[in-house]
């Protein structure tokens, strides 16, 4: 082979990928989870699938509504108001940590990001409701506005109930 | 190949994306330079090399250690990619300016040749004349410094058959460049 030529097309071994585009695909693509993966979480044991952030979503958000549902249910019927205000704070304080086990999850599963994400956000809606909720008090005059919060907070955690479903 | 390869590809099929950042950040060059001359547009060379590896990554299990560098079955997903572009675009796709490669960046010998007689421009458009398996040929032996059992491997031939391929593909890209004039 003519020795020019040889010369000439080594050189076009200096072509290189543009460098941020390198660097957008290469984060994309290991962000990315392999279809082997993918397949074993389907292969899951009946015993693997407690420790999938599904599950672990779905046990937060079902006890989330069940504390939401038993602090108004407890709120009609109780009349001691510092009671009821403790009572708000605890529920508030349950959500928070319920966020944060699914912060965890999300860290060490990147299964449905996109859903799970979503999930997470109404769940941080659901907490700013119960927050809300907790500023306005429990005094007999604005006791209706505070279980319309809770009511709020309530619904949202439902509609996260039938997503995970 | 780069060192300790084969326990870096274990670890990537055992789901260590690190392990397969390590693989992409030594092959994502040479794979997007062999699709960008195959295709001869840059954000199609990078879309369809971004495919190439998120493919890679997603099955690697289908890669078997066979004695040839995993670049090889880089290759062979690249050829698939392209093959299926071309077979969903069916366009004629122009030659862009190339912009990645600037003269000044290279070897002053190989600038003055450049110069007087053809520009790198030219070079593209004439590897893009040649047939396929030949363009192949070319990238790979001359651009990429594969051997010709690596070649064999990545286009499922014979050693004889790609001295063949590589015989017809230097012939025809000196008469497409008019090398004689050169």
């Amino acid at each position: 082979m003519n020795e020019d030529l040889e010369k000439i097309l080594k050189e076009l071994k200096r072509i290189q990928p543009d460098v941020d585009y390198t660097k957008r695909s290469r984060a994309i693509i290991l962000a990315t989870g392999r279809a082997v993966d993918r397949e074993s979480s389907r292969a899951m044991n009946r015993w693997q699938w407690i420790f999938s952030p599904t599950f672990v979503l779905a046990t937060a958000t079902a006890a989330a509504i069940i504390l939401v549902l038993a602090a108004s249910s407890w709120l009609y019927l109780q009349s001691n108001q510092e009671d009821l205000v403790v009572r708000a704070s605890e529920l508030n304080s349950s959500i928070q940590i319920k966020l944060n086990e699914i912060k965890y999850s999300l860290e060490n599963d990147r299964a449905d990001l996109e859903t799970i994400s979503a999930i997470q956000n109404l769940l941080g809606e659901a907490t700013g409701e119960l927050e809300n909720a907790s500023k306005i008090g429990f005094n007999k005059e604005n006791l209706e506005e505070s279980l319309q919060k809770l009511k709020s907070a309530q619904q949202i955690l439902i509609q996260i109930d039938k997503m995970l479903k | 190949m780069i060192d300790g390869e084969k326990d870096i590809i274990k670890r990537a099929i055992q789901g260590e994306a690190s392990a397969f950042g390590l693989l992409y950040d030594k092959y994502q060059p040479q794979i997007y330079r062999f699709i960008y001359f195959k295709v001869g547009h840059r954000e199609e060379a990078e879309d369809l090399t971004h495919q190439v590896f998120l493919k890679s990554w997603q099955n690697i299990n289908d890669y078997n250690f066979l004695g040839f560098p995993f670049s090889s079955w880089l290759y062979s997903v690249a050829r698939h990619q392209i093959i299926d572009y071309y077979r969903t675009k069916k366009v004629n796709i122009a030659i862009e300016e190339i912009s990645e490669l600037k003269t000044e960046n290279l070897d002053p010998d190989i600038s003055d040749i450049i110069d007087k007689n053809f520009d790198i421009e030219r070079i593209k458009k004439s590897i893009g004349q040649l047939k396929d398996e030949q363009q192949d040929v070319i990238i790979l032996r001359f651009i990429e410094d594969f051997s010709l059992q690596e070649i064999a491997s990545i286009l499922s031939k014979t050693e004889g058959a790609v001295k063949l391929l590589q015989h017809r593909a230097i012939n025809n890209l000196k008469k497409a460049l008019n090398f004689n004039d050169f």
